[in-house]
């Protein structure tokens, strides 16, 4: 990854409250690797993954693959980086919001990370997945899959249940809010807008979850 | 900083605006750096090295997009490979910088000293670090003001206040020209974007030798500030200390002190004379740098020529009370030797001044590739040392050339170079005495005398591997003036090299010690050029000088503790062996 050999930089950010597994997550993504020591985020540090971004529109038309550099921005969630990770927040194109499955005051949470970000991203609707990670703890679980989704369709974003441990979800979380600003970036810079109706319909394949709220999104494009 | 500076010309910024209204007209807040005070050292080093892989994947986006600019005409399929859809929205709503620059900037911000010398500075001298290099071009700067801007207190860049129209993306948006906290070896420091210091003479040398180079320039120079004609990147052959060996071959006490064959050509008539209006002339630095330039930029390309209009300022720092008398100097980075400088005249008295001058470059256009246009606000001394105001910085590779017209641009403080960690590099072993005037009876001396006797320096550590060929200089401040400075005689390959120096400096009352500061700087001296180790300053700490502030009464509570001594035991030797910090803030 050392050269400029890819056609989009992509940065994303994960947060939400510390220990919830944001570096982890992260890991798991771009290494496929999971280390149960809890190793606490000094501030903002970030990961780098290439991928390549087939759109699966349902017309088969993919195109050619488009390769993309990820940079994952990871921060720390203790109160007391909160000035400089929100710093961070404009730089993203899109979110990896992360609460704990174990942990129901960090899905409390949820909500105000969403206002945070809408006061600190790029544009007030930024895109943003949901992670309710550790879903491998599945005994200790304290917060229920529907209030989860429940709130994502709320705010109109995906929701995943993850696992940073065994990697389930994982990718999909990551590619699917790719794939959000694949499409964010086409309507934003294609002056003959595509109805946004045939935007969702031409959605990703896990992404029922775009809907009116978030297609209003915008960002001043 | 620099990063910033394509951001900044968005001089709308509507920020904390509620959600509904999506753009409003003009939300002004200027913003604020973050205060990140109660990061630990630790963590502080941590984020400056995440800042700096940010800022090398940086680098890298920023040379795919000038690719892309130069290959791909579609306008719409460039506006996504160059995420300039993304930067667009941004600038929207964050006017102006990354957040990435914003906390490599706060981070920075506690690097520097405090307050223009204030005076509560004492205590804090310890959180001071070294600070970075000036400019190199500026090494040449005819009056030396270069330096100020190291020590100037990052204050919050004021944004521009009043809304603008925003212009179009500018070309350069999506390519962030920011520079990284920490240098890394392999980067050309001047092409980091803008604060980036040339000057880091390799080895991580916090100090580089300019800072004092620069003061030779300065006796000669100080009362014609703008005679151009000083080359910058020659090397100073005088750098050779000519100081012949000490007159003494034994360790015996310099009793006749005028023996020094360096001993000071201060008169006593000039000295306690002259010492204030040397001092308020030349040394007031430390500008906080705020406000903004307008300018606009155009490629002739008929007569082949860069054409730099700079129209004015707003709200710039002042300089001196109430006042400042700024000019306008551009670089066409990297070039950074006297072919590359331009100057607009001097305005006097404005914080508002109106230039509408154009500075022009002969080149060919595509050798705006790669290019970087410096281009600083200096306040005009006269008498002193000219004043560092602020820069911006705009990489020519990327920007929009169909967009000629004049935009706004916050003024940016230049960054510092971190030190390379060490705190000193071996100590100095030195003995002091101040005969008060007449004490030796029979009127003898005539006026009060400092004797300062050199001995030798212990444990140096190199800069680079090797050894060191070092000599010792002295200045007594506030006179900077080359009559002020005394050097010992260079001792070869050793590190703990004998000088056994003596010198004298007169013209001086007990009160004036107190004002005073004795700066001993150990360098390498190197054919064509010397670079500092460290140094350590003899004074009282106070953090002023006759009333007015200055950075180098930074001495340490030992080094206090010397110069104590020094006042309360006249007539007698007082013996130090001091640690060769390399923390000595740098004079402006």
């Amino acid at each position: 990854m050392s050269d400029g050999d890819y056609d989009y930089l992509i940065k994303f950010l994960a947060l939400g409250d510390s220990g919830v597994g944001k570096t982890s997550l992260l890991y798991q993504y771009t290494d496929g690797k999971f280390n149960s020591k809890f190793i606490t985020t000094v501030g903002i540090d970030f990961r780098e993954k290439r991928v390549v971004y087939r759109p699966n529109g349902p017309d088969g038309v993919g195109g050619r693959g488009q390769r993309i550099h990820l940079q994952l921005w990871d921060t720390a969630g203790q109160e007391r980086f909160r000035s400089l990770t929100t710093a961070f927040f404009r730089d993203a194109m899109g979110f990896l919001l992360l609460f704990d499955l174990t942990n129901e005051q960090s899905f409390l949470n949820v909500r105000n990370w969403i206002s945070q970000l809408q006061m600190h991203a790029y544009c007030e609707n930024p895109d943003i997945v949901l992670c309710g990670n550790k879903s491998d703890l599945e005994d200790q679980r304290m917060v229920k899959e529907e209030e989860a989704k429940e709130l994502a369709e709320k705010y109109g974003i995906p929701y995943f249940e993850t696992s940073a441990a065994n990697g389930n979800n994982v990718s999909k979380a990551i590619e699917t809010l790719l794939d959000l600003i694949m499409k964010r970036m086409e309507r934003c810079v294609d002056k003959s807008w595509i109805p946004e109706g045939v935007v969702r319909s031409n959605g990703h394949s896990s992404t029922e979850q775009l809907n009116e709220e978030q297609e209003k999104g915008r960002c001043g494009c | 900083m620099l990063a910033s500076l394509v951001h900044a010309r968005h001089a709308e910024r509507p920020r904390g605006v509620p959600a509904v209204s999506p753009r409003p007209a003009m939300a002004l807040e200027p913003e604020a750096l973050l205060d990140l005070s109660f990061l630990t050292e630790e963590e502080r080093s941590c984020i400056a090295r995440v800042l700096q892989r940010d800022w090398q994947l940086r680098r890298r986006e920023e040379g795919r997009i000038s690719k892309l600019r130069k290959s791909v005409s579609d306008p719409a399929r460039l506006r996504s490979l160059t995420g300039d859809w993304f930067c667009d929205a941004r600038a929207q709503r964050h006017q102006h910088q990354l957040g990435s620059d914003l906390v490599r900037a706060s981070i920075r911000r506690r690097r520097r000293p405090r307050g223009t010398g204030d005076p509560e500075r004492g205590p804090s001298r310890g959180e001071l670090e070294a600070i970075d290099e000036p400019l190199a071009e500026e090494k040449e700067e005819e009056d030396g003001a270069l330096e100020t801007d190291q020590s100037s207190p990052t204050e919050e860049v004021q944004e521009a206040t009043e809304p603008q129209p925003s212009p179009p993306a500018p070309a350069a948006e999506g390519t962030p020209m920011s520079q990284p906290l920490l240098q890394g070896d392999n980067i050309p420091a001047r092409e980091q974007d803008s604060p980036a210091q040339p000057g880091d003479t390799g080895g991580g040398n916090p100090f580089g030798s300019s800072s004092s180079e620069e003061d030779e320039e300065e006796p000669d120079s100080a009362h014609s500030s703008h005679n151009a004609g000083q080359r910058p990147e020659t090397p100073q052959t005088d750098q050779t200390p000519p100081a012949p060996p000490s007159p003494q071959n034994g360790r015996s006490p310099p009793s006749l002190l005028s023996t020094s064959s360096s001993v000071s050509s201060l008169s006593s008539s000039t000295l306690s004379g002259s010492l204030m209006s040397l001092y308020s002339e030349g040394e007031l630095g430390r500008v906080a740098v705020r406000g903004r330039v307008q300018f606009s930029l155009r490629y002739d390309p008929a007569g082949k020529e860069l054409q730099v209009h700079v129209l004015r300022c707003r709200e710039l720092a002042e300089a001196k009370r109430q006042r400042s008398d700024p000019y306008i100097k551009t670089y066409l980075l990297p070039d950074k030797s006297n072919r590359s400088k331009r100057k607009t005249a001097v305005r006097k008295r404005s914080l508002d001044p109106v230039f509408n001058e154009t500075l022009k470059y002969k080149l060919e256009k595509r050798d705006l590739q790669g290019r970087t246009l410096n281009l600083s606000v200096w306040h005009h001394d006269s008498l002193g040392r000219n004043l560092f105001l602020g820069e911006v910085e705009v990489a020519l590779g990327t920007w929009d050339w169909a967009n000629t017209r004049p935009e706004w641009f916050s003024l940016q403080p230049r960054m510092p170079i971190p030190s390379d960690g060490l705190a000193s590099r071996g100590s100095l072993n030195l003995a002091l005495k101040f005969i008060p005037v007449g004490s030796e009876g029979g009127g003898m001396p005539p006026t009060g005398e400092l004797h300062i006797w050199v001995k030798d320096a212990q444990g140096l550590i190199p800069l680079q591997s090797g050894t060191v060929d070092a000599f010792v200089q002295c200045y007594v401040l506030p006179d900077d003036s080359k009559a002020s400075r005394q050097k010992t005689r260079v001792v070869k390959r050793s590190l703990n090299p004998l000088f056994n120096h003596t010198m004298v400096y007169d013209g001086f009352q007990a009160k004036d010690l107190a004002e005073a500061c004795a700066e001993f700087t150990l360098w390498h001296h190197e054919a064509f050029s010397k670079r500092q180790l460290g140094g350590i300053r003899l004074s009282l700490g106070t953090g002023s000088s006759y009333g007015l502030p200055v950075g180098w009464m930074d001495s340490t509570a030992e080094e206090q503790g010397v110069w104590k001594r020094l006042l309360q035991q006249p007539g007698r030797w007082v013996e130090a062996l001091l640690p060769l910090r390399t923390n000595l803030v740098p004079r402006a």
